[in-house]
């Protein structure tokens, strides 16, 4: 954790869909959650943010994120391998992901928990639910905060 | 053998006369044996009022010089018959042998005795001669026909003997020490008076003689006629002149006298008899034996040829070959120059399986007449007449057969016949027919092919079955063989079906899903937005609702789109791509326009397929290449080749390209490779181009790279056509 910002969660937002990019940011900013939020469009993007690759290059405006919030169907790479990736990593393997998905299917939650997920959030249709969600991953990030700091 | 036709009866007739033995009479031959015989016996009793009248007067001398030649014959008579028993062991022969044989030495005892008496070489005393010259003569007589008389019983009696040498001796031993015993007793007993010169018998004791030898002589020809035996006869004929001799002797009223001579010449002819009967005898054995050994050979022959037809077979493969085979051991057994096997077939002609090599060899009708000829042949003339007939048929002239109906020109000189009738339960199926021994053909050769066609309809019939079975197993496998691939493959496109309709559901539940659930959010969100009072929050709302609404519509359409283009029913048509191609244009031709778009169109050739679907195809194609531009304006190509005996048909664009690694997924339902931000779609259009393409029994692919624009790529079913040449 960076001293500076231990306050201040940096949150990946890893989505293709605009719509969902602002109805997250809604969310966090609703729930009270001092964050600093990142977006990413594909699992490519994410994972050239992660490893600081290309236009992610500079380590002050691509942060190392505390969470990342993980959609699963996502354009090129999938969001599958992103999170396989990211948790066969040693160092990467550490940052909490939470998969926020539209899909509640059995088979995509096991494999999920298999790669090592932290959290699995269905994608709810009723705000308060989702902003439930968020308020969940609050509690959580500050749990995870607490114990490592 | 001219113009001979045999059959099967008279060669049983053959061989059941050779069966009854060498030396056998028929019962035809029987009766004019007897009337030889009776002929001969009445000739010689015919003599006797010529001689009853003659003044002759022959002398001592030459009654013992008769009397010993006569004696020799009688003794080499018995000892050859005696031979002969102890070479056979019939103790018929025995006893008769003897019977010659002690006779004999009696009589030559009895000449000897009276060349002694007349001319005293050794001094013998006069009176010792006077008794022993008629006394040896007696029993020699007697003993002759008693011996005779019991020869037949003795047969009945005695079974062949096992041991004839020994018994030879014994019995040998046995007649000579009885000879001497009665030559002892008789000597020893006062002769009765010999000779009544007064009376028509004058010699009783001889005519007791002749009794007992015609006793003996009706004893001998019963058992003639039971048993048809040559040298019976001849033993009976031996009797026969004996009997007459002793009846000549019986009248005889003086020594010397013409009675008495002939007598004793009828006693040397009685003696030489048997000798040349058993010389007949000799012969016919030999000839028995010669004609036994060709048949013994000719046996052996067939059987190692039946072996050969039913061992071949095993190896043949097909039924031409035991045909073959059949026909090359038939061929080599009858001595044959060829021959054909055949069968009749359906239309009831006869159809040949199998011709010998030299068959063809010597053939010279133009191969493809001779072809046509060796099938489907009409049932005539000689061969016709063997499959008519259902028997055998020898033509040892067949030029001159009345069945002939000559042969074709450039057949071989046909010089002898052989055809015997291949049968099957019976029913006459076929012919082997054979020609050219130069000898002719005999019923041996017919009933050897007859016992060889037995032995190949039994190769034939086995290697049929053996033939159908293995047809039947293989056709058998196939079936399976082809029913488990049909089965394999309808169950692998069920499998890929199922995986399909999976991941189908899968996506479709995922991506149906989504806009949904921003409906309901934003809803909610708007509700927020509204009470909080945030005018520009709220038409930022609205607008993602509007949006998720129309794509809702969107991707419901696609979907529909999808499915139709993977269900609903083909035509198949001569379908002109470049027609295609223009009714696609005019669908994009808003975007065309927008995006400023250069479409270049190749010579596009015309393929079978549905029309409907192959614009939908192009439509599809190009709009994804107008959507996928780069910062220059979409260039687009749209071109066809030659590979091999099919099309490939190629869309390429100039725009944003793709990850090779990402080739394979932009095909399936809903995937997107780029956010909707920049890219809108529902990411079914590529999905629906592999489907039908699917329908078209071809394949879709694409050559990319990232920024160096995207090639689809695909081919379809189907030749190429006559715009392509």
């Amino acid at each position: 954790m960076r001293g500076a910002r231990s306050k201040t969660a940096v949150i990946l937002l890893v989505e293709d869909d605009p719509d969902y990019q602002r109805l997250t940011k809604r969310a966090l900013e609703a729930g009270g959650i001092p964050n600093e939020l990142f977006v990413v469009d594909d699992g490519e993007q994410a994972l050239d943010y992660l490893y600081r690759r290309g236009e992610f290059a500079d380590p002050n405006l691509s942060p190392r994120p505390d969470l990342i919030l993980l959609d699963l169907n996502l354009p090129k790479l999938d969001g599958r391998a992103v999170l396989k990736t990211i948790k066969q990593d040693p160092e990467l393997r550490r940052i909490a992901v939470v998969v926020v998905s539209t899909s509640c299917d059995e088979k995509d939650v096991l494999l999920s928990y298999e790669l090592g997920v932290n959290s699995y959030v269905t994608k709810p249709s009723q705000m308060d639910s989702f902003m439930k969600a968020i308020r969940d991953l609050h509690y959580y990030w500050f749990d995870v905060a607490m114990l490592s700091g | 053998m001219p113009n001979s036709i045999h059959d099967g009866a008279s060669l049983k007739q053959d061989i059941g006369r050779e069966e009854a033995g060498p030396s056998r009479h028929t019962p035809r031959q029987e009766r004019w044996y007897l009337i030889m015989l009776a002929l001969v016996v009445t000739l010689l009793v015919s003599l006797y009022p010529t001689l009853a009248k003659s003044p002759y007067m022959g002398s001592a001398d030459l009654h013992a010089a008769i009397e010993t030649v006569g004696a020799l014959f009688g003794l080499i008579a018995g000892f050859a018959l005696v031979m002969r028993f102890s070479t056979l062991g019939n103790r018929f022969h025995l006893i008769i042998g003897l019977a010659f044989f002690v006779n004999g030495a009696e009589d030559l005892a009895h000449g000897l005795l009276s060349f002694e008496s007349m001319h005293g070489f050794i001094g013998v005393p006069t009176s010792s001669l006077v008794r022993f010259i008629p006394v040896t003569y007696v029993t020699g007589r007697l003993m002759l026909g008693g011996m005779l008389l019991i020869a037949p019983f003795a047969r009945a009696w005695l079974k062949e003997s096992e041991r004839p040498i020994r018994e030879t001796v014994f019995g040998s031993s046995a007649a000579i020490v009885l000879t001497l015993i009665a030559t002892f007793v008789a000597f020893r007993m006062s002769l009765p008076q010999l000779v009544f010169p007064e009376r028509l018998i004058s010699r009783p004791v001889d005519f007791l003689s002749a009794l007992l030898l015609l006793m003996a002589l009706a004893v001998f020809l019963r058992e003639y006629h039971r048993s048809l035996d040559m040298l019976t006869w001849w033993i009976s004929l031996s009797i026969g002149i004996n009997f007459v001799g002793q009846l000549m002797m019986s009248a005889s009223k003086a020594l010397y006298d013409p009675c008495f001579d002939i007598a004793h010449v009828y006693k040397v002819l009685g003696y030489a008899v048997p000798l040349v009967g058993l010389s007949f005898y000799q012969v016919a054995i030999l000839k028995h034996r010669r004609i036994a050994l060709q048949s013994a050979f000719r046996q052996a022959a067939l059987l190692q040829a039946v072996n050969k037809v039913l061992l071949e077979s095993l190896r043949c493969e097909t039924e031409e070959e035991v045909a073959k085979t059949c026909l090359a051991v038939a061929q080599e057994l009858t001595d044959s120059k060829f021959g054909l096997i055949g069968e009749v077939n359906e239309a009831g002609k006869f159809d040949t399986i199998a011709l010998t090599d030299p068959g063809w060899d010597a053939c010279r009708i133009p191969e493809m007449a001779a072809v046509r000829m060796i099938k489907d042949m009409e049932i005539r003339g000689i061969y016709g007449q063997v499959i008519k007939d259902e028997r055998s048929l020898i033509a040892n002239d067949p030029a001159s057969h009345p069945s002939r109906v000559g042969m074709p020109e450039g057949h071989p000189a046909l010089i002898s016949f052989l055809g015997v009738p291949l049968k099957q339960d019976g029913k006459t199926v076929g012919m082997i027919g054979l020609g050219n021994n130069e000898s002719g053909y005999d019923p041996v050769d017919e009933q050897a092919v007859e016992v060889l066609s037995i032995a190949f309809m039994e190769a034939l019939h086995r290697k049929r079955a053996e033939v159908e079975l293995r047809e039947h197993r293989e056709h058998l496998k196939e079936l399976v063989e082809d029913r488990t691939a049909a089965l394999e493959q309808a169950n692998a496109e069920l499998e890929e079906r199922n995986r399909d309709l999976d991941e189908f559901t899968y996506m479709a539940s995922h991506d149906l899903q989504e806009p949904l659930r921003k409906l309901t959010a934003f809803s909610h969100l708007l509700q927020e937005d509204m009470q909080k009072d945030e005018p520009e929050e709220v038409s930022n709302d609205l607008e993602v609702i509007s949006s998720a609404a129309q794509r809702m519509q969107t991707l419901v359409q696609d979907l529909l789109v999808l499915s139709r283009s993977g269900r609903q029913s083909m035509s198949w048509e001569e379908v002109p791509l470049d027609e295609c191609v223009a009714q696609a244009l005019d669908a994009l031709a808003v975007r065309v326009a927008e995006t400023g778009a250069q479409i270049r169109t190749g010579h596009l050739p015309s393929v079978r397929g549905d029309r409907r679907l192959l614009t939908q195809l192009y439509q599809n194609l190009i709009g994804n290449a107008l959507k996928f531009h780069g910062d220059e304006p979409p260039h687009i190509e749209l071109s066809a080749e030659k590979a091999g005996n099919r099309w490939i048909l190629g869309v390429a664009d100039n725009g944003i390209g793709m990850n090779p690694e990402y080739a394979e997924q932009i095909f399936l339902p809903f995937k997107r490779l780029h956010g909707r931000r920049k890219y809108e779609g529902t990411g079914i259009g590529l999905a629906i181009c592999r489907k039908i393409v699917e329908r078209h029994g071809g394949t879709i692919w694409v050559e990319s790279e990232p920024g160096k624009g995207a090639h689809f790529k695909l081919t379809v079913r189907g030749q190429v056509g006559k715009e392509g040449e």
